[in-house]
């Protein structure tokens, strides 16, 4: 029921100095592979550095990437040129986080929606504003407001715009880039409400990419935990959440503010600022900061494994370590 | 399931365009500057079917004052200044914008690629603008129309192939800009070729800065005529104010009506239009604008 | 009340307007009160637009006229009103009495000097030490802030240090003086979540007991984690406040409700079904378009009549009210 395969995809960045392409090489992205499902969601969940919005971006070939295989049917979307590509940008689409740069400024509402469907050669002009009449009904807006530029709009509502542009082509695909980390909590709220609704409609796969973990726990089925490029866990969202593996996971969830005054603050402190990719430690990546690291850790990497049923990690000690409640 | 309560929109502000313009209209210096240069279009476009056809011919007594006769007097040959300076006005101005609009392909098709493909290409076409910009321009102007024909075309190419390193500059990094935006990265989700999104998407967005910038090239390219002309380096068969000032520069100290009108002319028009560029560039900024 | 003592900080009746280019007047802070008492940190908490970071300048008296004006109230600090007060007496109380953290590091540290020149200034200028003596302090305090090599620091420039590093620069350079109230514009909005359990604790550590703080955040986790008491705002006005526990596990404002119900927190998050996340409906009025009465009736699902006047502040109890009839019926 797989509706996209990514295998090993990894994204490296040159540094450029002078005239030369490649100075150093920032490896951004490595060796992650997932599978999305129809009517379901994953989310992709670490802090800035960890490669989160790469991979999302590299998946549908708006960054190249330099190895792995993203497969839509049978087809690899990184080797697909001309017609093809084109035909497969019709059905993975993207929500952007800024909601005030995502949109074109010189463009109306009704322009934006259209664009994709313009571009991509659907219909008629009049077929395509009925489209874009029905997609802005469907996202909470009206065809009024078609005719208004975006900075008439507030931000939630120029993410419902967002939203509206990325589904006019009707994708089998959604990638949301931390598509409601710049709203307001409350117009979150609508958005996220809005987003599971289209998708019990529509029944496309979305993949949820986000630094909030309350929110991704709300929203997925999956949940991918990355850091520093690679994946460190993935399990589905209940049993990581309730019981994470990985003590990255556990330390992300513990620093998490929560408003249970009854909880007692048992945090697991991380030393140290998020590591950036330009310098990744040896062995595993996560070990100058780990609280439970041992000499092994800074030797070899671990490989993600399946600890428990569905729940893999990426730790030498994985299910044999006592964690603080 | 929460009913969608009717979106609150504030009542739509007045379009872009207008706040521009009502911007620029309070600009006093910029509005009168419009309204002079309109004149001078004008005079351009229709004055030579009003006056004598050809400004060449003698028409009178050499070197007469501005009189009744001649309203602003004759030049050493015989001809009427007013004349000269009704049709000068039709060809300064034909042969600033068609200078200009060769600037403008030239400048912003380099400064559009720079921008957008970056890399190798961005460093090579950068190169050649600094190239470009480090030659003396008039220098190079002179030479390009002592080398060939001095055709009136040949003037047009000469200015307009020696003025567009500021407008690539600037277009490049108005290009690089708003390449960075979501929107662009939007605009490739959805399929678009490299140059759908060069000229649909990026250009449109770029283009307050730059049509301040073209505004200005024109007075600049103005001056350029006025400069070769002067020099002699022109077509002699057309006639332009760079054209009367250069005939009669020996007679400046004797008949100063010779030379001064067309000086002048070439002034009032080159200041009007920096006062609209400047005026164009607070209307599109309003937030820069001290209160 | 119950404390004999005078709070640290009493804003009373603050009101301040700007005035936009088209000519309109808006009023960003309606009539606001609060107190912070001594060692105690308040939480100001709301949404964008809601007049937090407008509070958190006008206490520090950097709400510039002609645009920006307050039009009543009073400010007091100790026994000093600062409404009071000229330019030049509120520069010596900056920096000194009251220091300020900002959201976002990058912009609010100059790019041109090193760290450690940054702190140190702030040592020179108020406290008159010599630049081998401020930079001694400004060492010790970048050790306070467990900033790894603190020697190497002291020479960096703004753009080599993490986001997480420069605000605990900006930590120092407002703590530098013991000031008697810090006031924290969203601190860690910008940071990653680890970063921002690391700088939060740093805080509790290192105020001086006796000094109070304001923390203003969108988040009620921060709120309930650092802050005391808290008040909530929205449009302007305060609408709520009260202890932390009162607030949080009881809110009495349906905006404080709603705001509550319609975030996932980590440990409720699983049990909204998908699409079924309470929600607030409608949108924040704009500032120019505000409605009659109660700021928050349109988009409340149990406005009454009343609402389309302003209701009072009804008090329910030491140091707890609300701005909403609905309290003010039911009493």
């Amino acid at each position: 029921m797989t509706v996209l395969s990514v295998r090993n995809l990894s994204v490296e960045f040159g540094i450029r100095r002078g005239l030369f392409r490649k100075g150093r090489v920032v490896r951004a992205v490595q060796d992650v592979s997932f599978d999305l499902i129809p009517g379901t969601t994953l989310g992709l969940v670490g802090e800035s550095g960890c490669g989160k919005s790469t991979t999302g971006l590299a998946a549908m070939r708006l960054i190249d990437a330099h190895a792995g295989k993203v497969l839509f049917g049978d087809r690899d979307i990184l080797k697909l040129q001309g017609a093809d590509l084109r035909q497969m940008r019709s059905k993975i689409q993207i929500v952007f986080q800024d909601p005030f740069s995502s949109l074109n400024p010189r463009l109306t509402a009704a322009g934006i929606i259209a664009e994709p469907l313009e571009i991509l050669g659907v219909g008629t002009p009049g077929t395509r504003r009925a489209r874009v009449d029905e997609l802005l009904m469907q996202v909470g807006l009206s065809p009024e407001h078609g005719g208004l530029f975006p900075h008439q709009f507030s931000g939630g509502q120029r993410q419902r715009l967002g939203i509206a542009r990325a589904l006019a082509p009707d994708p089998e695909i959604l990638i949301c880039d931390e598509a409601v980390s710049a709203l307001d909590v409350a117009i979150q709220a609508q958005v996220l409400n809005l987003l599971a609704r289209l998708q019990a409609n529509r029944g496309f796969a979305m993949l949820f990419i986000s630094h909030d973990l309350s929110v991704v726990r709300h929203v997925s089925d999956e949940v991918i935990v990355m850091y520093l490029g690679r994946i460190v866990e993935r399990a589905n969202a209940k049993t990581l959440f309730d019981a994470p593996l990985h003590p990255y996971t556990m330390a992300l969830m513990s620093a998490i503010p929560s408003r249970d005054l009854d909880r007692p603050s048992t945090r697991i402190r991380l030393q140290g600022d998020v590591a950036s990719p330009i310098n990744v430690p040896s062995g595993c990546a996560f070990h100058n900061r780990c609280p439970f690291a041992q000499a092994r850790c800074s030797k070899e990497r671990p490989e993600l494994e399946q600890i428990r049923d569905g729940h893999y990690a990426a730790c030498h000690f994985a299910g044999r370590i006592e964690r603080p409640l | 399931m929460p009913v969608e309560t009717p979106l609150q929109i504030a009542p739509p502000p007045e379009r872009p365009w207008r706040t521009t313009w009502r911007v620029f209209a309070a600009n006093r210096p910029a509005l009168g500057a419009l309204i002079v240069l309109i004149g001078i279009i004008l005079a351009g476009l229709f004055g030579p079917y009003i006056v004598a056809p050809n400004p060449f011919e003698m028409v009178n007594v050499p070197l007469l004052p501005p009189s009744e006769e001649a309203l602003l007097g004759t030049d050493f040959l015989g001809r009427d200044v007013f004349t000269a300076l009704v049709h000068g006005a039709r060809t300064t101005l034909l042969i600033g914008i068609a200078a200009t609009l060769l600037t403008m392909v030239i400048g912003i098709g380099i400064g559009a690629f720079a921008g957008y493909f970056g890399g190798f290409v961005d460093d090579t076409l950068m190169r050649v603008t600094e190239f470009f910009l480090v030659l003396p321009n008039l220098v190079f102007a002179m030479i390009l129309t002592t080398l060939f024909s001095p055709s009136i075309w040949m003037v047009v190419f000469a200015i307009g192939v020696v003025n567009w390193c500021p407008l690539a500059r600037l277009t490049r990094a108005e290009f690089v800009r708003i390449k960075g935006q979501e929107f662009v990265l939007a605009a490739r989700a959805a399929g678009a070729s490299d140059m759908r999104i060069n000229l649909r998407t990026i250009l449109p967005n770029a283009m307050p800065p730059l049509i301040v910038s073209i505004t200005l090239l024109i007075g600049v390219c103005i001056l350029f005529e006025a400069a070769l002309s002067f020099l002699g380096l022109t077509d002699p068969d057309v006639m332009t104010w760079g054209l009367m000032i250069g005939a009669s520069r020996d007679y400046f100290w004797d008949a100063a009506w010779t030379v001064s009108y067309p000086g002048l002319a070439i002034l009032i028009t080159v200041l009007c239009i920096a006062l609209i560029g400047d005026g164009l560039n607070d209307a599109f900024n309003p937030k820069l604008r001290k209160r | 009340m119950a404390a004999a003592e005078s709070p640290m900080l009493e804003v009373h009746g603050l009101t301040v307007t700007f005035d936009l280019q088209e000519g309109d007047r808006i009023t960003v802070l309606n009539e606001v009160s609060l107190t912070v008492g001594f060692g105690e940190t308040l939480g100001v908490i709301g949404e964008s637009g809601c007049g937090k970071s407008t509070l958190a300048l006008a206490i520090m008296r950097l709400v510039k006229p002609p645009t920006g004006r307050i039009q009543s109230g009073t400010i007091r600090l100790g026994d000093e009103d600062l409404v009071m007060l000229n330019e030049a007496q509120m520069r010596q109380r900056r920096g000194v009495d009251l220091g300020m953290i900002f959201q976002e590091p990058l912009t609010s540290l100059n790019p041109v000097y090193t760290v450690g020149e940054q702190i140190a200034e702030v040592l020179r200028r108020h406290k008159g030490l010599t630049r081998a003596e401020a930079s001694a302090r400004a060492l010790d305090m970048l050790r306070q802030l467990k900033l790894p090599d603190p020697e190497d620091k002291l020479h960096a420039f703004p753009h080599e240090l993490s986001g997480g590093m420069r605000q605990r620069v900006m930590i120092a350079m407002a703590l530098i003086c013991s000031p008697k109230l810090l006031i924290a514009d969203e601190p860690t909005t910008a940071l990653d979540v680890t970063v921002q359990a690391q700088i939060f604790d740093l805080l509790k550590e290192i105020r001086p007991a006796s000094s109070a703080m304001i923390l203003i955040t969108h988040d009620f986790g921060a709120v309930a984690e650092m802050a005391d008491r808290v008040v909530v705002m929205y449009a302007g006005h305060c609408i709520e406040r009260g202890t932390v526990r009162e607030v949080v596990t009881s809110p009495a404002h349906p905006y404080t409700q709603g705001l509550l119900a319609c975030v996932p927190d980590i440990t409720n998050a699983g049990t909204y079904a998908r699409g079924t996340l309470p929600e607030v409906a409608g949108t924040v009025p704009s500032l120019t378009n505000l409605p009659e009465g109660c700021p928050f009736s349109p988009r409340c699902d149990r406005a009454i009549e009343k609402c389309t006047t302003m209701p009072p502040d009804v008090p329910l109890g030491a140091g707890r009210s609300v701005k909403c009839w609905l309290a003010e019926v039911n009493r």
